[in-house]
């Protein structure tokens, strides 16, 4: 987990996520313009932005869901913009996403929930399955809630039952979208601290898409600042911190007006009136 | 695990009964032809006029449903109606100088076949045909039939 | 309140409706395609027939046997003045077998079952569940849509018979207990109406296209529904809407065709 300094000069040749001059269009705006991402193997990486700057764009980029209009995303040596099909769905095999909502199957117990993605993907016997995932809702310190239906978790033990089954098949990589949201102080503690031992014991490559600065301190080794549609900043939370740059402050101090305006583009506000 | 069983047990339960709803309205509550399946036998009978007899319409004995009218064509040659009748295998022995007639139902209801028993010791067998036929009788026919004959008779008076 | 409406997508906007009609169509072969003969997929269908199926048995039942019971005292009311009141069981049966079963049933069905499928799958894309089953490598049409699709198609037709059997008994019990009609007349001359193939068959015909076309609309409806609270609604007000219009346009077009 050495991945503290790739500043601008991010070409590192062995990075596992690589993003290269993507563009992506929504309509006619661009929401990505040109960016340029590099996420180096075992390392926890934060993607943060305010909201609606694309970050979600990012991971809907790198699962494959949308395809950028130009540019080359690169997940371990996969050209993921071009896999099609079956090799798509065989890449997202090795991904463990959670999603904001966390998106467990509402008619499903908490361990059908987690045992979907095996039930569906391998032919283990039941007994290998139950091990494998009570094991991994162990690990969240949800083993109890086995026979629970999504409806009535909190919202962090769905997170958390959303991360088991993420990470029931073993993935190389874990996106997570937002997973502090919506959560109690304690719930988020206690999710954040899930995702640094999970990038621990697993070995895995995490990237945490989020708009939650105060979350970083201690989680992250790396945080990627977007503002449109661009990565404005990079470095550790400590280097981001002490950033004098004017957006990169509004953003960490989160001050309401600044670089980002408060306004959104309106015409003046006497001639609105006046008319 | 086990809401799971009962929930696909619930469903069996449903499709069972649903089939047995749809066979039992199938079998017992419809005219299922039994005439034509199997275990019936043709006979066949020529008309110069069949009204409007249809396909399906009852054949009768004494009054006595024992079978249908399986088809009606035209005779290009002899421009005769041929029908052909499904009889229950029940009645095989009809004699073969029996004779077929259309009647309707009450005034206004449907045409159907009576077939009249003869005396001939012979019977009939599948594919024969019956030669004595009364054809349907023609309400319009019979009216200006007798309109014209009274307007004879004034003339000649 | 008239702002909602139309946003709501209830007016009648011809070229998009029919647009919309079209790509409901395509839909049926994507849905089609995935079709597995495999014991997983039996499994999911099989689920799903208790939800659509066995759970809407209530209604369809109650439903069935209070239409007839009212078809036969109408009918009863109709038939003694001409004195044909033995015809009683030819004239339920028949309007039964042939109309308003699998009308009444696929309008019923739609309201119960077909609206709670395009809910269902609407909320699932709302919560990003569907995307989840896409980011697991899980196909969700064939892990969602299918065994819906599957389930709405058996459940129409038999429980169309279902209703035509509790309407048959409803009537019969009018007749025997309330009248005093002969049984045995009323149903003799009910078995003597009712022909198998145009009578019957062609009404079961029917019920499994009506089960189709709710079916399809329904998963169509939610599957494209619009990822917010408001898309989930108007999924279900236009699953009602399109099923109703669909079934009751079809079922004049198979009768001209069966008759």
């Amino acid at each position: 987990m050495t991945t503290s300094t790739q500043q601008q000069d991010a070409s590192t040749t062995d990075s596992f996520i690589s993003l290269r001059d993507v563009v992506f269009r929504h309509d006619t705006r661009n929401i990505l313009d040109g960016l340029n991402l590099d996420i180096a193997q075992g390392s926890v990486v934060a993607i943060l932005g305010p909201s609606g700057v694309g970050k979600s764009t990012i991971l809907k980029l790198i699962t494959g869901q949308i395809r950028p209009v130009s540019g080359t995303i690169t997940v371990n040596r996969q050209r993921v913009d071009q896999l099609s099909g079956t090799q798509l769905n065989r890449y997202r095999k090795t991904l463990g996403v959670m999603l904001q909502n966390s998106a467990l199957l509402t008619d499903m117990t908490v361990f059908e929930n987690v045992a979907l993605p095996v039930r569906e993907h391998t032919r283990l016997p039941e007994p290998v399955i139950r091990r494998l995932v009570l094991s991994k809702l162990q690990a969240v310190g949800l083993r109890g809630s086995i026979d629970m239906l999504p409806r009535e978790l909190s919202g962090g033990m769905a997170r958390r039952v959303a991360l088991a089954r993420a990470l029931v098949l073993d993935p190389e990589l874990v996106l997570y979208d937002e997973p502090f949201t919506g959560l109690d102080p304690i719930a988020a503690a206690t999710v954040s601290k899930l995702i640094r031992h999970v990038n621990e014991a697993l070995n895995v490559t995490s990237v945490v898409i989020t708009h939650d600065v105060d979350r970083m301190q201690g989680l992250i080794d790396c945080a990627h600042i977007m503002i449109g549609g661009k990565i404005a900043a990079s470095g550790t939370p400590a280097q981001l911190a002490a950033d004098e740059t004017p957006m990169i402050r509004q953003f960490m101090q989160g001050l309401a007006d600044g670089p980002v305006p408060f306004h959104y583009p309106a015409p003046d506000l006497a001639e609105d009136l006046l008319q | 695990m086990r809401s799971r069983h009962t929930v696909e047990l619930t469903a069996g339960l449903f499709m069972l009964l649903g089939l047995a709803a749809l066979l039992f309205l199938a079998f017992e509550a419809t005219d299922v032809g039994s005439y034509s399946a199997g275990k019936a036998y043709q006979i066949k009978a020529r008309f110069t006029n069949i009204g409007d007899l249809k396909p399906r319409a009852p054949v009768a004995m004494a009054g006595v449903t024992i079978g249908d009218v399986k088809s009606i064509t035209l005779d290009p040659v002899t421009y005769e109606a041929e029908v052909i009748m499904n009889i229950d295998a029940k009645y095989a022995e009809l004699p073969t100088d029996t004779s077929a007639g259309i009647y309707t139902k009450g005034i206004l209801g449907d045409k159907y076949i009576e077939l009249e028993p003869g005396g001939s010791p012979d019977m009939l067998q599948d594919g024969d045909q019956l030669f004595i036929t009364n054809s349907a009788v023609v309400l319009e026919k019979l009216v200006s039939k007798y309109l014209f004959n009274s307007e004879d008779d004034e003339e000649q008076e | 309140m008239n702002k909602y409406e139309h946003d709501a997508g209830l007016s009648l906007n011809l070229s998009r409706q029919l647009a919309d009609l079209g790509s409901c169509g395509l839909f049926l072969p994507q849905i089609l395609l995935r079709i597995r003969p495999s014991l997983k997929q039996l499994g999911n269908v099989m689920r799903q027939l208790y939800f659509v199926g066995t759970r809407s048995m209530i209604i369809i039942l109650t439903s069935g046997f209070f239409i007839g019971l009212v078809i036969a005292l109408q009918g009863y009311n109709t038939l003694v003045q001409f004195g044909a009141s033995e015809s009683l069981g030819a004239v339920v049966a028949l309007s039964l077998f042939r109309e308003l079963g699998p009308v009444l049933t696929a309008l019923l069905f739609t309201g119960r079952a077909g609206t709670s499928i395009a809910a269902e799958i609407g909320l699932m894309k709302a919560t990003e569940q569907l995307d989840a089953l896409e980011l697991m490598a899980i196909d969700p049409v064939e892990r969602i849509v299918l065994p819906r699709f599957i389930a709405a198609v058996i459940a129409v037709p038999l429980l169309t018979a279902m209703f035509n059997l509790l309407a048959v008994t409803g009537a019969y019990l009018f007749a025997v207990e309330w009248v005093n009609l002969d049984p045995g007349l009323f149903w003799g001359r009910m078995i003597s109406a009712v022909d198998l193939g145009p009578d019957y068959l062609s009404g079961v015909y029917k019920s499994v296209v009506f089960g189709i076309v709710i079916a399809l609309v329904s998963v169509f409806q939610g599957y494209n529904a619009e990822p917010t609270g408001r898309g989930v609604a108007v999924a279900t007000t236009q699953t009602v809407i399109v099923s109703s219009i669909l079934i009751l346009i079809l079922d004049f077009i198979l009768t001209a065709l069966l008759i």
